[in-house]
């Protein structure tokens, strides 16, 4: 199937980490994925918003404003945004963590709401998306934050910072670009035998037809099929 | 600089001397594709397919039926578009891996593709779907497909790494939906009876790579084998390795990645196998609304 809608795309990553409040192991790989995402979509086409990385990446691009955050001019002003950094999960609240404080070391998806301006499908490449595959503990964690947004994608678990996985993002972008399913296409790249990354994606509907038909047909092309609200979620993943 | 910190128990020194093989460089045309075409089942008739070459893959298709190879690895992927991955919103796949190992397994001889002394069972890892209410209720949950990894095994030594595995997909009718092949093909060793050097002198190799960061690294895992890269990779020889698997944690545990460092295991290695961090260029600094 062609893609025959054009899709805007932003990135952020962070391998380096502040000696301060914000510290955090530094990480290697993350902007190989993300930027290498980025650019092959701009290769199919697609316009490349932004990149930011280490310093520039910042909390408040994925707060919302009823939080003080800027998200609406940033990750939701795009329709695919990807974000590799450190995550964690806890109390069936994820977290992004960033390099340094801008306003904050980090964003709990408790202060997003993905989806409340254009923005469609969201990576989160950092860990712990979803710590297990329980269905209460996949909805505690995503039906709030889901907002309009039709497809989250992530990790159960930790994930792994790897040379051998730097080419994730650009495979990920050429397959969607291809035709393939958003979902099948996450779940099929990032699950590794090898690196042992398990890979899910979880999709919004009204209903519970809506939810699966996104989970397992959505494709670019779907980019204006918008989810009127998040009644449902249906989620696919390799383990 | 980095802190090393081995948690787990490293392995000890292999005794047995090991051989780095030359690997063949990669047979990717169309005549070579439309035979394995014919061995998974597909006409191969040119007047019912497409062909489509790029830098990258040559890809036969045959209605619902795609052949992918990579021409940096040999690789392959054989799809049914119709089936792989696919649900059909009512099958339950219940099956042990004791018996999805035998099937791909007795698949894999059908095609004859490698003897099966070659190879052993590696995992079998399941798709499955789930959905709910955003309230939690009405959860229902399916499994639809298992693959199942079968590991090459070269001297009886594993292939390690995202290549040297035949992945077979099984459908809920536990029919192939998909098939996929990183397996190099070996030529000529390159050095015969090379002794094994220690862990720890690799796990040296592994601080020298991380030097340039900050944090600490736990190593919890090694593991020894040859290596084999993924799709892409145009690798020249194989050689053993040892794999350092560990946890980059934040003080209080809550944060964590793992992470995967490859390092050569002889002491007489070709080059060397993970590639030094690129050096980058800051990002000028992003403009404060």
């Amino acid at each position: 199937m062609s893609i025959n809608l054009k899709v805007r795309v932003g990135v952020e990553w962070i391998n380096d980490f502040h000696n301060d409040k914000c510290k955090q192991n530094d990480l290697s790989y993350c902007d190989d994925q993300v930027v290498g995402f980025y650019n092959h979509m701009g290769n199919h086409g697609h316009t490349k918003v932004f990149d930011w990385g280490n310093d520039n990446a910042w909390e408040t691009d994925f707060r919302h404003p009823d939080f003080g955050g800027d998200s609406l001019n940033w990750s939701d002003d795009v329709h695919f945004c990807m974000v590799n950094d450190h995550g964690g999960n806890s109390d069936n609240i994820v977290s992004f963590f960033f390099s340094k404080a801008h306003t904050n070391c980090s964003v709990s998806s408790k202060k997003m709401r993905l989806g409340k301006k254009n923005l469609k499908w969201i990576a989160a490449l950092g860990c712990d998306a979803v710590l297990n595959t329980n269905a209460s503990h996949i909805v505690a964690v995503w039906a709030g934050p889901m907002q309009g947004v039709h497809i989250v994608c992530g990790y159960i678990g930790t994930a792994a910072d790897s040379w051998w996985t730097a080419d994730l993002g650009e495979d990920f972008a050429d397959d969607i670009c291809s035709g393939d399913t958003i979902a099948g296409a996450w779940v099929s790249d990032a699950y590794s035998f090898w690196t042992g990354d398990d890979s899910i994606a979880i999709a919004a509907g009204v209903t519970r037809d809506d939810a699966i038909n996104r989970r397992e047909n959505e494709t670019l092309n779907w980019r204006d099929f918008n989810v009127a609200s998040t009644n449902w979620l249906a989620w696919k993943y390799r383990t | 600089m980095a802190e090393i910190k081995v948690t787990g128990k490293l392995i000890p020194t292999p005794r047995k001397a090991a051989n780095i093989y030359r690997l063949k460089t990669p047979n990717v045309t169309e005549r070579a594709l439309r035979t394995l075409a014919k061995q998974m089942g597909m006409t191969a008739d040119a007047k019912s397919a497409t062909l489509c070459s790029s830098a990258d893959m040559l890809i036969w298709s045959e209605g619902h039926l795609e052949l992918t190879a990579y021409r940096a690895s040999g690789a392959i992927r054989f799809v049914d578009r119709s089936r792989w991955q696919i649900d059909d919103r009512k099958s339950n796949l219940k099956i042990q891996d004791g018996i999805a190992s035998r099937l791909a397994l007795d698949l894999v001889k059908k095609m004859k593709l490698f003897p099966a002394r070659e190879m052993q069972f590696l995992k079998a890892a399941r798709l499955n779907v789930g959905e709910a209410t955003r309230a939690g209720k009405e959860a229902t949950e399916r499994t639809i497909d298992v693959a199942v990894a079968l590991q090459r095994l070269v001297d009886k030594i594993p292939v390690d790494g995202p290549g040297g595995k035949i992945i077979v997909y099984l459908d809920a009718q536990r029919s192939m939906s998909g098939l996929e092949i990183i397996w190099r093909q070996l030529g000529a060793a390159y050095r015969r009876n090379v002794p094994c050097r220690s862990p720890e002198a690799a796990l040296r190799d592994l601080a020298a790579h991380y030097r340039s960061k900050e944090g600490i690294i736990e190593i919890e895992n090694v593991r020894f084998g040859y290596f084999e890269e993924g799709w892409k990779g145009s690798q020249q020889y194989l050689q053993p390795a040892y794999i350092f698997f560990g946890v980059l944690s934040s003080p209080d545990g809550t944060v964590r990645k793992r992470m995967i460092y490859v390092a050569t295991a002889l002491t007489k290695p070709v080059g060397r196998i993970t590639p030094p961090l690129k050096r980058k260029l800051p990002q000028r600094s992003r403009p404060t609304r």
